[in-house]
């Protein structure tokens, strides 16, 4: 004869309701999860409040430039070029002639642009030894975050020496100082990096001077939480002495900008629900085996049936 | 006559330039050569219209339009029409022997099919066609244009290798029409499309969307520009409106203050003055009958009162007060008469008023009487002008007596304006808060004054002021530094000494007023009227020089010489009080009255250092030592209201001396009477902090019953709020609880038969 089959019997434990006996077993679920909850949270890491992903920003240039060229000739003599009208109006006898060029390539062909050159050409200014760039951009950003702002980019650079060209090149970065919170479409600077440009700002409107200061413009811009910046490691200032200047800038859009972001509550969750339940495994099955202990030695009451005992049938 | 006129000309062209050849090849040549000469006579006008020329004989009768094929077999290095690109390897119009002198390069492989490109560089020629791969031996069809459209990329159809994988994918029958993705002809454009285009993306161009023109209201509202009136032959502001100068992008002066309609300028106590300044190079003549005169900022001034173009003019305004400030040292002296309008004398640096604008104005403040309802009423001005000399004549002033170690003389001068609105009875008094102070706001304060047995503050319109420095770095009793609350600040000045100064000066033999001192050191050898100085005469130390600096405030001993001296100062605890109610400035202690925080009554402020801490002059290192070289304020602040809308106010002040060693430094060449070397006062602001308990609410929370959790316990649920950390822990022992009991209902095995 051989074993063909084992069909174990077991030995039924009954309790009532409420009893001790009877509560071991969501005690234990329950202490396993409380163990597990608590392990995870004080061992750090449980909720995830900041994450970051990688995406491409939608950039396009706004076409809202300014450009002040600072001349050999010393301070006050500077010559400004502006898209701005208000501007324009304010700084009529010291505007410069330009010749600007603008252009926006979608290298790839993903329906994004890759690449903003904007060039150009000033004339008639004198040597220039100094200058300042402010370009203004629609910037937006897709995925788990939905942000749509105006945003900057800023090059300057002076020498003592007297400039026939700048030229800077280099890529438009996030510069965020919180998190953004995912899940809705966040559109707070959706406005014009220039205040003399909000409100579609005419020649003429009123103006406090001293709102036109670059300080004052650039000190408005650095407030906000998510702005961009011209990462340029690499400005060529040719010096010579020319009868025009040119400045040259091509601004790159990164394809993997990080952006920090704030998860929404499902997202957290799940990154929460694993920690905890890999370590309630854990204690679940210490608890479980404890549970043999506990009922096989009787260290709590319970009214043992065992299934070879005849079970009295009632009438 | 039009063609006849056009073919005569084209004749003449060309007859010029079959002229032109004639001339090149007699040059080429040598014959009879002869150097260009120039034109006899130079003139204005265009160049002619530079064209290609037409050779008529290749121009059809009938021109029938080509079929523009846009596919990926173009050959995108082809830029040059008639002529072989170099190293364009598709371009057709390139022999044999052309593209045999490309240039080598033994790795290259040419991608398209002419093999005998390989090993030269080629130009990139545009993406390769798209092609398929079929199981049919290439004797069969190789090259087919799947659809008859012109527009299209063409397919090309091409045997698959042979490799085993390539074998098994190949293509053995097609029958789909589709090409991937294209760009189709959008044929003819009409101008409603670009139109349309240009709206949808008219906000991205360098011409702007023009504004709306705003309607003319009768009245004005806020923010609205202010026209001004012009009279027969007057001239105008920029605009025609009310514009006042203003900083460029360079901080120098242009006409870029645009004022608005009970808008004030500058727009609060916090933000910066509304300066800008003057180069006083040769641009000054121009400036003076510019810039810095009265004709177009008081004389001709006369405001609309109501918008539009046929508004009544206000008169012109009110002359509330009128100053001149001196050159040196900067005193302010009450002027009457008219108001003189700026004159420029020129000269080269002589006596007098050479090279100087004479009455420019330096400062203007405007008030603006309005009626509250969009009208303008009048408007009044208080005047400070001053004589501005060239750089060229301050030069002459500073290095004619060679008495300073370094002249420092100014290149600029800085005007101020000023625009303020009021309603006919109000008096325009600014507050730095309401009622708290604004970080960076003046910090308020007054001397106590007493009339009629009634008591109110006499507030300083700068606030409370330490010493600072005039615009050439030198100390001026006019030329304070004003104390800004929540910023800490240090502030210097130079005060020129010779050897023999600063010992007499130490020694307490000096007898002249640091002012005095400084002025007479200054304009010298009657460049403006000035005397020479005595050498042995030396600043005086019977009032410390800080005391003198600031005409006696905060300095606790009598002295006529200085007006504030031993009058009791008051600071303003909130940034709204009122000067003319003296309770309101107070905050003194329940039970000892005579201390109260923010008033300085005379025994609590300064006197002249004794004892140890008296002035002592050191022979062998030349040293000064405990000279009282500024005064420190210590500030001590706190926060008062709502957390999220804290107010910050002012609990208590302190002053007391900073203390310093000047010590000459001697070189052996220096002149022990005439050598002066420059020594720094400076006087310091302390703001500090009141140790303040934590924010209370009006009802305790009470006490936990369970254990405190962290505050992001249930973080996704629970995280705003301060309260956060106990509402999470009640949370988390509900959730614990009922899933308790929804788990035991759960895990109870049926079956209640036992």
């Amino acid at each position: 004869m051989v074993q063909v089959y084992v069909e174990p019997i077991s030995r039924r434990h009954y309790a009532p309701y409420f009893s001790v006996a009877f509560l071991y077993r969501p005690f234990c679920i329950i202490a396993s999860l409380i163990i597990a909850f608590s392990i995870a949270l004080t061992s750090g890491g449980l909720w995830v409040k900041t994450h970051t992903y990688v995406t491409q920003p939608s950039v396009r240039f706004k076409y809202d430039m300014l450009l002040v060229f600072e001349t050999s000739k010393g301070p006050g003599t500077e010559r400004v070029w502006s898209t701005f009208d208000s501007v324009n109006y304010l700084m009529g006898n010291k505007l410069a002639p330009v010749d600007i060029s603008a252009s926006e390539q979608d290298v790839n062909s993903d329906g994004k642009v890759d690449l903003i050159d904007i060039k150009a050409v000033v004339r008639g200014v004198g040597d220039v030894h100094g200058v300042k760039a402010l370009m203004a951009f629609d910037y937006s950003l897709g995925g788990r975050v939905d942000l749509v702002m105006n945003s900057m980019a800023y090059a300057s650079h002076s020498s003592p020496l007297a400039g026939s060209g700048l030229y800077v090149d280099g890529y438009l970065r996030l510069d965020q100082r919180d998190a953004i919170p995912a899940g809705f479409t966040r559109h707070d600077y959706n406005y014009s990096v220039f205040p003399f440009a909000e409100h579609g700002e005419a020649k003429g409107d009123t103006r406090d001077a001293s709102t036109l200061r670059l300080p004052v413009v650039l000190n408005q811009y650095n407030f906000r939480n998510e702005s961009t910046y011209l990462d340029a490691k690499t400005p060529v200032w040719e010096s010579g002495n020319s009868p025009d200047f040119t400045f040259q800038a091509r601004v790159r859009i990164p394809t993997s900008q990080q952006v920090l972001y704030r998860p929404t509550t499902l997202e957290i969750w799940k990154f929460a629900w694993v920690q905890i339940l890999a370590i309630y495994i854990i204690f679940w099955w210490i608890f479980t085996k404890f549970e043999y202990v506990v009922f096989h030695h009787r260290i709590v009451d319970t009214r043992v049936v065992s299934d070879l005992q005849a079970k009295s049938h009632r009438f | 006559m039009t063609n006849t006129a056009s073919l005569r000309t084209k004749a003449g062209r060309r007859a010029s330039l079959l002229a032109g050849v004639l001339v090149g090849a007699l040059l080429a040549t040598g014959a009879d050569a002869q150097a260009a000469t120039r034109p006899t006579a130079e003139s204005a006008g265009l160049n002619a219209p530079s064209t290609y020329g037409i050779d008529w004989t290749d121009v059809p009768t009938e021109p029938t339009k080509t079929v523009v094929k846009v596919t990926a077999e173009n050959c995108l290095c082809d830029l040059t029409e008639g002529t072989c690109d170099a190293n364009c390897c598709c371009d057709p119009d390139c022999d044999s022997n052309e593209k045999a002198q490309f240039t080598e390069c033994a790795t290259c492989v040419y991608d398209g099919a002419n093999a005998a490109m390989n090993g030269k560089v080629c130009l990139p020629e545009g993406r390769s066609p798209p092609s398929l791969e079929y199981c049919l031996p290439s004797s069969t069809v190789s090259r087919v244009n799947l659809l008859s459209s012109s527009s299209l990329g063409v397919v090309e159809q091409r045997k698959a290798d042979m490799s085993f994988l390539s074998q098994q994918l190949c293509i053995k029958d097609d029958n789909s029409a589709s090409l991937g993705k294209y760009f189709l002809d959008p044929g003819f454009a009409t101008d409603d499309i670009l139109k349309s285009s240009v709206t949808l993306q008219s906000e991205r161009f360098w011409n702007p969307v023009p504004a709306a023109a705003s309607e003319t209201q009768p009245k004005y509202r806020h923010n609205d520009t202010i026209g001004v009136v012009k009279a027969a032959s007057e001239p105008l502001l920029p605009g025609n409106k009310f514009v006042l100068p203003g900083a460029t992008f360079s901080g120098v002066c242009g006409w870029t203050n645009v004022i608005g309609y009970n808008m004030p300028l500058p727009a609060s106590a916090a933000s910066e003055d509304a300066t800008c300044l003057v180069p006083i190079d040769d641009t000054l003549s121009k400036s003076c009958t510019t810039l810095l005169n009265a004709k177009y900022l008081v004389n001709d001034l006369k405001l609309a009162k109501t918008p539009g173009s046929s508004a009544t003019p206000t008169e012109a305004p009110t002359i509330s007060s009128m100053k001149y400030r001196s050159r040196i040292g900067g005193k302010l002296t009450d002027l009457t008469g008219t108001v003189p309008a700026a004159t420029f004398t020129d000269g080269s640096g002589g006596s007098g008023a050479a090279d100087t604008c004479n009455f420019a104005v330096v400062e203007a403040h405007y008030v603006i009487t309005h009626d509250g309802s969009g009208s303008i009423s009048s408007f009044a001005v208080d005047l400070v002008f001053a004589d501005v000399m060239t750089s060229t004549r301050w030069s002459a002033v500073y290095n004619a007596n060679g008495a300073l170690a370094d002249p420092g003389n100014p290149s600029s001068v800085r005007v101020k304006y000023t625009v303020s609105w009021k309603l006919s009875a109000e008096t325009v008094v600014p507050r730095s808060g309401a009622p708290g102070y604004v970080v960076g706001a003046p910090l308020l304060a007054g001397t106590k004054d007493t009339s009629s047995g009634k008591n109110a503050v006499a507030r300083l319109k700068d606030g409370l002021t330490i010493p600072g420095a005039g615009p050439d770095g030198r100390c001026s009793g006019n030329g304070k530094s004003t104390v800004r609350f929540g910023m800490s600040q240090s502030s210097s000045c130079a005060i020129p000494l010779s050897q023999d100064n600063l010992k007499t000066f130490c020694q307490g033999s000096g007898d002249k007023a640091v002012a005095d001192y400084l002025y007479d050191l200054i304009s010298v050898n009657g460049v403006l009227g000035g005397t020479t100085p005595d050498k042995t005469k030396a600043p005086g130390s019977s009032v410390p020089l800080p005391a003198q600096l600031m005409d006696g405030l905060l300095y606790g001993t009598l002295d006529s010489n200085y007006d504030l001296s031993a009058k009791t100062v008051m600071v303003a605890a909130w940034a709204n009080a009122n000067y003319e109610n003296i309770a309101d400035w107070k905050s003194c202690d329940a039970t000892d009255t005579t201390d109260c925080a923010t008033e300085l009554t005379a025994a609590e402020q300064l006197t002249k250092p004794s004892g140890d801490s008296a002035m002592s002059w050191d022979e062998t290192t030349k040293t000064c030592k405990n000279v009282a070289v500024g005064v420190n304020i210590d500030v001590l602040t706190a926060k008062v209201g709502h957390l999220d809308h804290a107010q910050s106010k002012v609990q208590r002040v302190k002053v007391s001396w900073n203390l310093a060693d000047w010590t000459y430094t001697d070189f052996p060449w220096d002149n022990a009477a005439d050598d002066r070397q420059d020594f720094m006062l400076k006087s310091t602001v302390h703001f500090v902090e009141m140790a303040q308990d934590a924010p209370e609410g009006v009802k305790p929370a009470s006490p936990p019953i369970l254990p405190t959790l962290p505050a992001d316990v249930f973080y996704p649920f629970l995280s705003a709020g301060p309260a956060g950390g106990r509402a999470a822990a009640s949370a988390a022992w509900c959730v614990a609880l009922v899933a308790a009991i929804f788990v035991a209902w759960v895990t109870a095995r049926g079956d209640d038969s036992y």
